[in-house]
Protein backbone atom coordinates (compact mmCIF):
# COMPACT_ATOMS: atom_id res chain seq x y z
CA UNK A 1 0.00 0.00 0.00
CA UNK A 2 2.91 2.18 0.59
CA UNK A 3 3.82 2.35 -3.13
CA UNK A 4 0.08 3.40 -3.54
CA UNK A 5 0.08 6.42 -1.96
CA UNK A 6 2.54 7.72 -4.26
CA UNK A 7 0.14 6.92 -7.20
CA UNK A 8 -1.99 9.81 -8.81
CA UNK A 9 -6.11 9.59 -8.11
CA UNK A 10 -6.65 8.98 -11.66
CA UNK A 11 -4.26 5.33 -11.87
CA UNK A 12 -5.86 4.62 -8.25
CA UNK A 13 -9.18 5.13 -9.73
CA UNK A 14 -7.94 2.94 -12.33
CA UNK A 15 -6.69 0.68 -10.37
CA UNK A 16 -10.12 0.15 -8.12
CA UNK A 17 -12.00 -0.55 -10.90
CA UNK A 18 -9.45 -3.00 -11.87
CA UNK A 19 -10.91 -4.44 -8.24
CA UNK A 20 -7.90 -3.74 -6.66
CA UNK A 21 -9.25 -3.16 -3.10
CA UNK A 22 -6.05 -1.32 -1.86
CA UNK A 23 -6.07 1.51 -4.23
CA UNK A 24 -9.55 2.54 -2.96
CA UNK A 25 -8.63 2.15 0.28
CA UNK A 26 -5.69 4.53 -0.78
CA UNK A 27 -8.36 6.85 -2.75
CA UNK A 28 -10.87 6.84 0.23
CA UNK A 29 -8.31 8.20 3.20
CA UNK A 30 -7.12 10.85 0.73
CA UNK A 31 -10.31 12.07 0.30
CA UNK A 32 -12.50 11.27 3.10
CA UNK A 33 -11.23 13.99 5.18
CA UNK A 34 -12.63 17.54 3.01
CA UNK A 35 -15.90 15.53 1.78
CA UNK A 36 -16.68 14.50 5.43
CA UNK A 37 -16.45 17.76 6.80
CA UNK A 38 -17.94 19.67 4.24
CA UNK A 39 -20.93 17.57 5.22
CA UNK A 40 -20.74 17.87 8.36
CA UNK A 41 -20.48 21.89 7.94
CA UNK A 42 -23.32 21.93 5.44
CA UNK A 43 -25.87 19.80 7.41
CA UNK A 44 -24.45 20.16 11.33
CA UNK A 45 -24.84 16.27 11.81
CA UNK A 46 -22.20 13.74 11.83
CA UNK A 47 -24.29 11.39 11.17
CA UNK A 48 -25.18 12.71 8.00
CA UNK A 49 -21.90 13.53 7.44
CA UNK A 50 -21.28 10.03 7.35
CA UNK A 51 -24.08 9.15 5.57
CA UNK A 52 -22.80 11.05 3.02
CA UNK A 53 -19.92 10.59 2.98
CA UNK A 54 -20.39 6.99 2.26
CA UNK A 55 -23.07 7.70 -0.84
CA UNK A 56 -19.88 9.49 -2.02
CA UNK A 57 -17.45 6.79 -2.14
CA UNK A 58 -20.05 4.25 -2.89
CA UNK A 59 -20.99 6.04 -6.38
CA UNK A 60 -17.24 6.17 -6.53
CA UNK A 61 -17.12 2.63 -6.43
CA UNK A 62 -20.03 1.90 -8.55
CA UNK A 63 -20.05 4.06 -11.33
CA UNK A 64 -16.22 4.89 -11.73
CA UNK A 65 -16.72 5.91 -15.49
CA UNK A 66 -18.83 8.88 -14.52
CA UNK A 67 -15.53 10.89 -13.36
CA UNK A 68 -14.16 13.06 -16.03
CA UNK A 69 -10.51 13.87 -15.41
CA UNK A 70 -10.99 16.45 -18.34
CA UNK A 71 -13.11 18.63 -16.24
CA UNK A 72 -11.38 18.89 -13.18
CA UNK A 73 -9.56 16.81 -10.42
CA UNK A 74 -10.95 13.73 -8.44
CA UNK A 75 -11.53 15.93 -5.43
CA UNK A 76 -13.87 18.43 -6.95
CA UNK A 77 -15.76 15.58 -8.09
CA UNK A 78 -16.23 13.96 -5.34
CA UNK A 79 -17.22 17.24 -3.59
CA UNK A 80 -19.90 17.74 -6.11
CA UNK A 81 -21.48 14.18 -5.58
CA UNK A 82 -21.19 15.03 -1.77
CA UNK A 83 -22.99 18.49 -2.40
CA UNK A 84 -25.78 16.85 -4.57
CA UNK A 85 -26.04 14.40 -1.81
CA UNK A 86 -26.73 16.80 0.96
CA UNK A 87 -29.04 18.58 -1.02
CA UNK A 88 -30.80 15.46 -1.70
CA UNK A 89 -31.10 14.53 2.04
CA UNK A 90 -32.24 18.69 2.67
CA UNK A 91 -34.82 18.08 0.15
CA UNK A 92 -36.52 14.74 1.88
CA UNK A 93 -36.38 16.55 5.28
CA UNK A 94 -33.68 14.45 7.06
CA UNK A 95 -31.34 17.58 8.17
CA UNK A 96 -32.30 19.60 11.29
CA UNK A 97 -31.33 22.75 9.30
CA UNK A 98 -33.89 23.65 6.84
CA UNK A 99 -32.91 24.28 2.85
CA UNK A 100 -34.19 27.68 2.87
CA UNK A 101 -32.79 29.34 6.34
CA UNK A 102 -32.16 32.65 6.16
CA UNK A 103 -33.77 32.62 2.83
CA UNK A 104 -36.20 35.60 3.99
CA UNK A 105 -32.79 37.66 4.95
CA UNK A 106 -30.88 36.80 1.30
CA UNK A 107 -33.47 38.98 -0.24
CA UNK A 108 -32.61 41.88 2.06
CA UNK A 109 -29.45 43.42 1.43
CA UNK A 110 -27.76 42.14 4.49
CA UNK A 111 -24.89 44.20 3.99
CA UNK A 112 -27.03 47.61 4.63
CA UNK A 113 -27.99 46.37 7.78
CA UNK A 114 -24.42 45.24 9.13
CA UNK A 115 -23.11 48.43 8.23
CA UNK A 116 -25.38 51.24 9.82
CA UNK A 117 -23.64 49.85 13.21
CA UNK A 118 -20.37 50.37 14.64
CA UNK A 119 -20.89 48.04 17.64
CA UNK A 120 -17.65 45.23 16.93
CA UNK A 121 -18.05 41.94 16.74
CA UNK A 122 -15.52 41.01 19.68
CA UNK A 123 -13.27 38.15 19.46
CA UNK A 124 -14.97 35.12 17.98
CA UNK A 125 -12.29 32.87 18.52
CA UNK A 126 -13.32 32.54 21.81
CA UNK A 127 -15.27 29.21 22.50
CA UNK A 128 -18.43 30.90 22.91
CA UNK A 129 -18.07 33.22 19.73
CA UNK A 130 -16.93 29.89 17.62
CA UNK A 131 -20.04 28.23 19.26
CA UNK A 132 -22.27 31.29 18.01
CA UNK A 133 -20.48 31.58 14.51
CA UNK A 134 -21.16 27.34 13.89
CA UNK A 135 -24.54 27.57 14.35
CA UNK A 136 -24.42 30.64 12.45
CA UNK A 137 -22.87 29.34 9.30
CA UNK A 138 -25.28 26.34 9.40
CA UNK A 139 -28.19 28.53 9.73
CA UNK A 140 -27.15 30.41 6.56
CA UNK A 141 -29.07 29.49 2.98
CA UNK A 142 -27.30 26.79 0.98
CA UNK A 143 -25.70 28.53 -1.56
CA UNK A 144 -23.90 31.00 0.88
CA UNK A 145 -23.20 27.83 3.46
CA UNK A 146 -21.58 26.10 0.15
CA UNK A 147 -19.29 28.94 -0.20
CA UNK A 148 -18.54 29.35 3.35
CA UNK A 149 -17.49 25.86 3.85
CA UNK A 150 -15.27 25.32 1.12
CA UNK A 151 -13.48 29.10 0.39
CA UNK A 152 -13.46 29.93 4.35
CA UNK A 153 -13.69 26.22 5.91
CA UNK A 154 -11.62 24.01 3.41
CA UNK A 155 -9.63 27.40 2.71
CA UNK A 156 -10.67 26.27 -1.29
CA UNK A 157 -9.25 28.96 -4.04
CA UNK A 158 -12.40 30.68 -5.38
CA UNK A 159 -11.54 29.00 -9.10
CA UNK A 160 -11.74 25.33 -7.25
CA UNK A 161 -14.83 26.51 -5.53
CA UNK A 162 -16.43 27.78 -8.69
CA UNK A 163 -15.65 24.38 -10.93
CA UNK A 164 -17.29 22.15 -7.61
CA UNK A 165 -20.59 24.60 -7.62
CA UNK A 166 -20.45 25.18 -11.32
CA UNK A 167 -20.76 29.11 -11.81
CA UNK A 168 -18.25 31.62 -12.15
CA UNK A 169 -15.89 32.87 -9.97
CA UNK A 170 -17.49 36.40 -9.78
CA UNK A 171 -20.63 34.23 -8.22
CA UNK A 172 -18.27 32.68 -6.01
CA UNK A 173 -16.61 36.36 -4.61
CA UNK A 174 -20.35 38.07 -4.16
CA UNK A 175 -21.81 34.85 -2.75
CA UNK A 176 -19.05 35.08 -0.01
CA UNK A 177 -19.18 38.80 0.46
CA UNK A 178 -22.61 38.47 1.14
CA UNK A 179 -22.55 35.39 3.23
CA UNK A 180 -19.70 36.84 5.35
CA UNK A 181 -22.40 40.11 5.80
CA UNK A 182 -25.19 38.06 7.08
CA UNK A 183 -22.73 35.97 9.42
CA UNK A 184 -21.78 39.35 10.64
CA UNK A 185 -26.00 40.01 11.56
CA UNK A 186 -26.05 37.10 12.43
CA UNK A 187 -23.31 36.72 15.14
CA UNK A 188 -24.35 40.06 16.48
CA UNK A 189 -27.74 39.27 16.68
CA UNK A 190 -26.92 36.29 19.14
CA UNK A 191 -25.11 38.02 20.81
CA UNK A 192 -27.75 40.79 21.56
CA UNK A 193 -30.35 37.58 22.41
CA UNK A 194 -28.00 36.78 24.95
CA UNK A 195 -27.09 40.38 26.30
CA UNK A 196 -29.29 40.52 30.08
CA UNK A 197 -32.04 42.49 29.65
CA UNK A 198 -31.68 45.98 31.19
CA UNK A 199 -33.34 46.35 34.79
CA UNK A 200 -36.75 47.68 34.61
CA UNK A 201 -36.63 51.38 35.97
CA UNK A 202 -37.92 51.80 39.54
CA UNK A 203 -41.00 53.85 38.80
CA UNK B 1 -12.70 55.04 -3.08
CA UNK B 2 -16.13 55.52 -2.14
CA UNK B 3 -18.05 53.55 0.19
CA UNK B 4 -19.45 51.13 -2.63
CA UNK B 5 -16.11 50.30 -4.02
CA UNK B 6 -14.70 49.83 -0.40
CA UNK B 7 -17.53 47.35 -0.18
CA UNK B 8 -17.01 45.28 -3.08
CA UNK B 9 -13.30 44.64 -2.45
CA UNK B 10 -13.76 44.05 1.01
CA UNK B 11 -13.41 40.29 1.59
CA UNK B 12 -10.20 40.47 -0.33
CA UNK B 13 -8.80 43.04 1.69
CA UNK B 14 -8.97 40.96 4.69
CA UNK B 15 -8.86 37.86 3.87
CA UNK B 16 -6.09 35.95 2.36
CA UNK B 17 -7.11 36.26 -1.68
CA UNK B 18 -5.99 39.54 -1.05
CA UNK B 19 -5.90 42.66 -3.30
CA UNK B 20 -3.42 44.68 -5.53
CA UNK B 21 -0.70 46.54 -3.16
CA UNK B 22 -2.34 50.41 -5.34
CA UNK B 23 -6.26 48.99 -4.57
CA UNK B 24 -4.79 48.20 -0.93
CA UNK B 25 -3.83 51.90 -0.09
CA UNK B 26 -6.89 53.05 -1.47
CA UNK B 27 -9.15 50.89 0.22
CA UNK B 28 -7.40 51.66 3.61
CA UNK B 29 -7.29 55.09 2.99
CA UNK B 30 -10.80 55.19 2.84
CA UNK B 31 -11.62 53.28 5.93
CA UNK B 32 -9.51 55.94 7.93
CA UNK B 33 -11.36 58.53 6.23
CA UNK B 34 -14.84 57.05 6.85
CA UNK B 35 -15.98 55.28 10.38
CA UNK B 36 -18.60 53.21 8.72
CA UNK B 37 -16.37 51.18 6.42
CA UNK B 38 -13.61 51.18 8.77
CA UNK B 39 -16.18 49.15 11.21
CA UNK B 40 -17.50 46.73 8.59
CA UNK B 41 -13.73 46.22 8.13
CA UNK B 42 -12.97 45.30 11.36
CA UNK B 43 -15.90 42.94 11.72
CA UNK B 44 -14.97 41.14 8.37
CA UNK B 45 -11.12 40.65 10.16
CA UNK B 46 -12.87 39.08 13.35
CA UNK B 47 -15.12 37.00 11.34
CA UNK B 48 -12.18 35.85 9.39
CA UNK B 49 -10.61 35.10 12.23
CA UNK B 50 -13.31 33.03 13.69
CA UNK B 51 -13.76 31.09 10.55
CA UNK B 52 -9.74 30.50 10.72
CA UNK B 53 -10.31 29.70 14.20
CA UNK B 54 -13.44 27.20 13.19
CA UNK B 55 -11.43 25.50 10.52
CA UNK B 56 -8.67 24.66 12.47
CA UNK B 57 -10.77 23.00 15.50
CA UNK B 58 -12.31 20.57 12.52
CA UNK B 59 -9.02 20.81 10.28
CA UNK B 60 -8.52 16.38 11.69
CA UNK B 61 -12.17 15.67 11.49
CA UNK B 62 -12.51 12.74 9.78
CA UNK B 63 -15.43 10.21 8.94
CA UNK B 64 -15.17 7.28 11.62
CA UNK B 65 -13.92 3.65 11.08
CA UNK B 66 -17.14 2.02 10.46
CA UNK B 67 -17.99 4.18 7.36
CA UNK B 68 -14.58 2.86 5.59
CA UNK B 69 -15.00 -1.52 7.10
CA UNK B 70 -18.86 -0.68 5.29
CA UNK B 71 -17.18 0.70 2.41
CA UNK B 72 -14.88 -1.95 1.67
CA UNK B 73 -17.45 -4.84 2.24
CA UNK B 74 -19.84 -3.70 -0.20
CA UNK B 75 -16.46 -3.48 -2.38
CA UNK B 76 -16.39 -7.14 -1.58
CA UNK B 77 -19.65 -7.47 -3.21
CA UNK B 78 -19.07 -5.47 -5.83
CA UNK B 79 -15.48 -6.82 -7.20
CA UNK B 80 -17.36 -10.02 -8.93
CA UNK B 81 -19.61 -8.24 -10.65
CA UNK B 82 -16.75 -5.58 -11.99
CA UNK B 83 -14.74 -8.63 -12.88
CA UNK B 84 -17.17 -9.98 -15.17
CA UNK B 85 -18.33 -6.91 -16.89
CA UNK B 86 -16.32 -6.26 -19.65
CA UNK B 87 -15.27 -2.37 -19.33
CA UNK B 88 -15.33 -1.14 -22.71
CA UNK B 89 -18.97 -2.58 -23.39
CA UNK B 90 -20.06 -1.29 -20.15
CA UNK B 91 -18.61 2.15 -21.08
CA UNK B 92 -20.56 2.11 -24.24
CA UNK B 93 -24.04 0.99 -22.79
CA UNK B 94 -24.02 3.27 -19.67
CA UNK B 95 -23.01 6.22 -21.66
CA UNK B 96 -26.56 8.11 -21.70
CA UNK B 97 -25.31 9.41 -25.70
CA UNK B 98 -25.65 5.58 -27.04
CA UNK B 99 -27.85 5.66 -30.27
CA UNK B 100 -29.29 3.27 -31.57
CA UNK B 101 -27.59 2.48 -34.58
CA UNK B 102 -24.57 1.59 -32.47
CA UNK B 103 -26.63 -0.65 -30.20
CA UNK B 104 -28.11 -2.51 -33.09
CA UNK B 105 -24.82 -3.18 -34.66
CA UNK B 106 -23.41 -4.26 -31.12
CA UNK B 107 -26.71 -6.52 -31.49
CA UNK B 108 -26.42 -7.71 -34.12
CA UNK B 109 -22.75 -8.53 -34.00
CA UNK B 110 -23.15 -9.85 -30.76
CA UNK B 111 -26.10 -12.01 -32.20
CA UNK B 112 -23.87 -13.62 -34.95
CA UNK B 113 -21.16 -14.43 -32.75
CA UNK B 114 -23.79 -16.38 -30.51
CA UNK B 115 -25.19 -18.10 -33.81
CA UNK B 116 -21.47 -19.00 -34.83
CA UNK B 117 -20.46 -20.15 -30.95
CA UNK B 118 -23.79 -22.21 -30.60
CA UNK B 119 -23.09 -23.82 -34.59
CA UNK B 120 -19.69 -24.64 -33.27
CA UNK B 121 -20.67 -26.09 -29.64
CA UNK B 122 -23.50 -28.14 -31.51
CA UNK B 123 -21.02 -29.73 -33.50
CA UNK B 124 -18.38 -30.63 -31.93
CA UNK B 125 -20.84 -31.77 -29.26
CA UNK B 126 -22.17 -34.32 -32.47
CA UNK B 127 -19.10 -35.16 -33.31
CA UNK B 128 -18.44 -36.21 -28.98
CA UNK B 129 -21.45 -38.10 -29.05
CA UNK B 130 -19.73 -40.55 -31.66
CA UNK B 131 -16.73 -40.77 -29.64
CA UNK B 132 -18.41 -40.70 -25.91
CA UNK B 133 -18.61 -44.50 -23.87
CA UNK B 134 -22.08 -45.08 -22.95
CA UNK B 135 -23.42 -43.54 -20.52
CA UNK B 136 -23.68 -44.86 -16.66
CA UNK B 137 -26.62 -45.57 -15.01
CA UNK B 138 -26.12 -43.31 -11.84
CA UNK B 139 -25.70 -40.29 -14.43
CA UNK B 140 -28.98 -41.12 -16.05
CA UNK B 141 -30.67 -41.58 -13.30
CA UNK B 142 -29.92 -38.32 -11.80
CA UNK B 143 -30.93 -36.41 -15.27
CA UNK B 144 -34.26 -37.61 -16.08
CA UNK B 145 -34.98 -37.31 -20.34
CA UNK B 146 -37.49 -34.48 -19.91
CA UNK B 147 -34.31 -32.11 -19.12
CA UNK B 148 -32.99 -33.15 -22.53
CA UNK B 149 -35.71 -31.77 -23.54
CA UNK B 150 -35.20 -28.33 -21.86
CA UNK B 151 -31.67 -28.12 -22.67
CA UNK B 152 -32.52 -28.25 -26.60
CA UNK B 153 -34.82 -25.98 -25.81
CA UNK B 154 -32.87 -23.20 -24.03
CA UNK B 155 -30.31 -24.11 -26.34
CA UNK B 156 -32.09 -22.35 -29.07
CA UNK B 157 -32.84 -19.60 -26.56
CA UNK B 158 -29.36 -18.82 -26.36
CA UNK B 159 -29.72 -16.94 -29.78
CA UNK B 160 -31.43 -13.57 -27.69
CA UNK B 161 -32.18 -10.94 -29.86
CA UNK B 162 -30.56 -7.73 -28.35
CA UNK B 163 -32.67 -5.02 -26.29
CA UNK B 164 -35.22 -6.70 -26.05
CA UNK B 165 -38.17 -5.95 -23.19
CA UNK B 166 -38.61 -7.85 -20.37
CA UNK B 167 -41.71 -10.09 -21.33
CA UNK B 168 -40.16 -10.75 -24.99
CA UNK B 169 -36.64 -12.45 -23.25
CA UNK B 170 -38.21 -14.04 -21.22
CA UNK B 171 -40.85 -15.35 -23.84
CA UNK B 172 -37.49 -15.80 -26.22
CA UNK B 173 -35.55 -17.44 -23.47
CA UNK B 174 -38.67 -20.13 -23.08
CA UNK B 175 -39.75 -21.83 -26.07
CA UNK B 176 -42.72 -23.99 -25.61
CA UNK B 177 -41.38 -27.03 -24.55
CA UNK B 178 -38.96 -25.65 -22.04
CA UNK B 179 -42.09 -23.91 -20.78
CA UNK B 180 -43.69 -26.65 -19.54
CA UNK B 181 -39.86 -27.92 -17.34
CA UNK B 182 -38.48 -24.54 -16.82
CA UNK B 183 -39.84 -24.53 -13.27
CA UNK B 184 -38.06 -27.94 -12.38
CA UNK B 185 -34.78 -27.35 -14.74
CA UNK B 186 -34.61 -24.40 -12.86
CA UNK B 187 -34.76 -25.93 -9.50
CA UNK B 188 -32.50 -28.73 -10.41
CA UNK B 189 -30.18 -25.78 -11.74
CA UNK B 190 -30.17 -23.94 -8.50
CA UNK B 191 -29.89 -27.46 -6.39
CA UNK B 192 -26.91 -28.32 -8.22
CA UNK B 193 -25.84 -24.74 -8.10
CA UNK B 194 -25.49 -24.88 -4.53
CA UNK B 195 -21.98 -26.17 -3.28
CA UNK B 196 -22.29 -30.22 -2.62
CA UNK B 197 -21.27 -31.53 0.32
CA UNK B 198 -18.75 -33.97 -0.11
CA UNK B 199 -19.65 -35.77 2.90
CA UNK B 200 -23.27 -36.77 1.04
CA UNK B 201 -21.36 -38.31 -1.81
CA UNK B 202 -23.04 -35.44 -4.11
CA UNK B 203 -19.98 -33.72 -5.16
CA UNK B 204 -19.23 -35.34 -8.05
CA UNK B 205 -22.59 -35.43 -9.22
CA UNK B 206 -23.20 -31.81 -8.84
CA UNK B 207 -20.23 -31.30 -10.75
CA UNK B 208 -21.38 -33.48 -13.46
CA UNK B 209 -24.76 -32.16 -13.23
CA UNK B 210 -23.36 -28.71 -14.03
CA UNK B 211 -20.72 -30.21 -16.95
CA UNK B 212 -24.03 -32.01 -18.78
CA UNK B 213 -25.88 -28.53 -18.58
CA UNK B 214 -26.19 -26.13 -21.38
CA UNK B 215 -26.06 -23.17 -19.53
CA UNK B 216 -26.89 -22.27 -15.83
CA UNK B 217 -30.27 -20.19 -15.14
CA UNK B 218 -29.25 -16.34 -14.73
CA UNK B 219 -27.74 -16.09 -11.84
CA UNK B 220 -28.39 -12.03 -10.14
CA UNK B 221 -25.08 -10.07 -8.95
CA UNK B 222 -25.57 -9.68 -4.85
CA UNK B 223 -25.12 -6.22 -5.00
CA UNK B 224 -26.83 -5.72 -8.63
CA UNK B 225 -30.25 -3.95 -8.41
CA UNK B 226 -33.37 -5.96 -9.14
CA UNK B 227 -34.12 -5.32 -12.94
CA UNK B 228 -36.92 -3.07 -14.23
CA UNK B 229 -40.41 -4.33 -15.04
CA UNK B 230 -39.86 -1.63 -18.54
CA UNK B 231 -36.06 -2.11 -18.92
CA UNK B 232 -34.42 -3.16 -22.33
CA UNK B 233 -31.72 -5.59 -21.66
CA UNK B 234 -28.90 -6.47 -23.42
CA UNK B 235 -26.43 -9.62 -23.20
CA UNK B 236 -22.95 -9.87 -23.84
CA UNK B 237 -20.79 -13.49 -23.90
CA UNK B 238 -18.03 -13.45 -21.91
CA UNK B 239 -14.99 -15.52 -21.44
CA UNK B 240 -14.29 -16.00 -17.54
CA UNK B 241 -11.23 -18.32 -15.75
CA UNK B 242 -13.26 -21.27 -14.42
CA UNK B 243 -12.62 -20.52 -10.83
CA UNK B 244 -15.28 -17.91 -11.45
CA UNK B 245 -18.16 -20.48 -10.70
CA UNK B 246 -16.84 -20.66 -7.25
CA UNK B 247 -18.21 -17.14 -6.49
CA UNK B 248 -21.35 -17.85 -8.05
CA UNK B 249 -21.31 -21.20 -6.02
CA UNK B 250 -21.36 -23.42 -8.67
CA UNK B 251 -19.39 -26.59 -8.61
CA UNK B 252 -15.86 -26.64 -10.22
CA UNK B 253 -14.54 -29.21 -12.59
CA UNK B 254 -10.58 -29.30 -10.71
CA UNK B 255 -10.00 -30.84 -14.22
CA UNK B 256 -10.60 -28.20 -16.40
CA UNK B 257 -9.57 -25.54 -14.07
CA UNK B 258 -7.26 -24.31 -17.02
CA UNK B 259 -10.05 -23.91 -19.31
CA UNK B 260 -12.13 -20.62 -19.25
CA UNK B 261 -15.66 -20.78 -19.46
CA UNK B 262 -18.14 -18.77 -21.16
CA UNK B 263 -20.69 -16.75 -19.37
CA UNK B 264 -23.77 -14.52 -20.90
CA UNK B 265 -24.20 -11.23 -18.45
CA UNK B 266 -27.35 -9.35 -18.52
CA UNK B 267 -26.85 -6.01 -19.52
CA UNK B 268 -29.59 -3.14 -18.12
CA UNK B 269 -30.31 0.27 -19.57
CA UNK B 270 -27.92 1.72 -17.33
CA UNK B 271 -25.23 -0.70 -18.73
CA UNK B 272 -24.86 -2.47 -15.21
CA UNK B 273 -24.62 -6.15 -15.17
CA UNK B 274 -27.78 -7.93 -13.70
CA UNK B 275 -27.05 -11.09 -13.53
CA UNK B 276 -25.25 -13.92 -15.04
CA UNK B 277 -25.39 -17.43 -16.57
CA UNK B 278 -22.66 -19.90 -16.75
CA UNK B 279 -22.92 -21.51 -20.41
CA UNK B 280 -21.08 -25.13 -20.58
CA UNK B 281 -18.99 -25.65 -24.16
Amino acid sequence: MTDLQTLADDELLRLTQAGDENAFTVLYRRHQGPVYRFAQRMSGSPSIADDVTQEVFLALMCEPGRYDASRGGLASYLYGIARNQVRRQLEHGKLHVPADAGADDAEADPIESVAVTTDPLGDLTLQEGLSTLRQAVTSLPLHYREVVALCDLEEMSYESAALILGCAVGTIRSRLHRAHALLVQKVREAREARRPAPAATAL
Amino acid sequence: MNCDEFESCLVDLAGPQGVGSAARTEALRHAIACPRCAARLADERALLAGLKALADGTRNDAAPARVESGLLGRFHELVPMKAATPAPLVGVASSSGLSWKTAAQLGLAASALLVLGWTLVRSNREAAVVDQPPISRSAESFEPPQQKVQKEGASRAEIVPFSLAPHETRRALRTPSTRRSARGSEARARSAARPASPSEGLGHRAVSAFERQTETPFLPFMAARPPLPSEQRQFVRIRLPRSALHVFGLPMNMERAAEPVHADVMLGEDGRALAVRFVND
